[in-house]
């Protein structure tokens, strides 16, 4: 069974998704159109990224 | 004191998402075409935008999204808008924020996911997507 949790911070707004039972780079494959409609997560870019282009933090973790 | 503030903290890539959030809210969103729209603050202030929030009752104070190379962001003079219709910005928009996760989660729910269920806990709205 695979599982893709989606939570959004109810102060911050700030999105984490996370997933199970995924193997290798199907996770990747999953949840890209969503990370399409997002926007790219902490995991892909450092602080500095999102200080410079004022971007929402996203946080995607796949397990 | 009142005056137009952009919070670029929040960023929303796909404006008709955007949309079917404000409609989830009760509210409605017009998306401008060609020519901008013109959101109105603080003493007949107005400031352009690319789409902009629509009440079911009038008022002189508007909420507006500007379009940005990563996306739209929300402007609007918040202290006019918390007075004539008590909604905060961070409130506001994180609320917009969920809604718009989760319509675009289901939209872009792989085939064989379904919707499992939708929970809060004290800090987060949760969606769960699952597979048999």
């Amino acid at each position: 069974m695979k599982t893709i949790t989606v939570s959004v911070n109810k102060t911050t707004g700030a999105v984490t998704t996370k997933t199970e039972g995924f193997v290798g780079s199907s996770c990747e494959e999953a949840t890209r159109a969503l990370r399409d409609k997002l926007g790219p997560g902490d995991i892909e870019h450092t602080p500095e990224y999102y200080e410079r282009e004022q971007m929402v933090n996203a946080e995607y973790l796949c397990g | 004191m009142s005056h137009f503030a952009r919070n670029t903290q929040m960023v929303f890539k796909d404006v008709k998402i955007l949309q079917q959030a404000m409609i989830a809210m009760g509210y409605g969103l017009t998306i401008a075409n060609q020519e901008k729209l013109h959101a109105r603050g603080f003493s007949g202030r107005t400031t352009a935008v690319d789409a902009m929030v629509t009440f079911s009752t009038r008022g002189n104070y508007d909420i507006g999204f500007v379009r940005e190379d990563n996306g739209y962001t929300a402007v609007a003079d918040w202290w006019g808008i918390h007075k004539e219709r008590s909604l905060m910005e961070q409130p506001f928009l994180a609320q917009t924020m969920k809604e718009y996760v989760f319509i675009a989660a289901v939209e872009t729910m792989p085939r064989g996911f379904s919707e499992r269920r939708r929970y809060e806990t004290q800090d987060e709205h949760v969606l769960v997507l699952q597979s048999y």
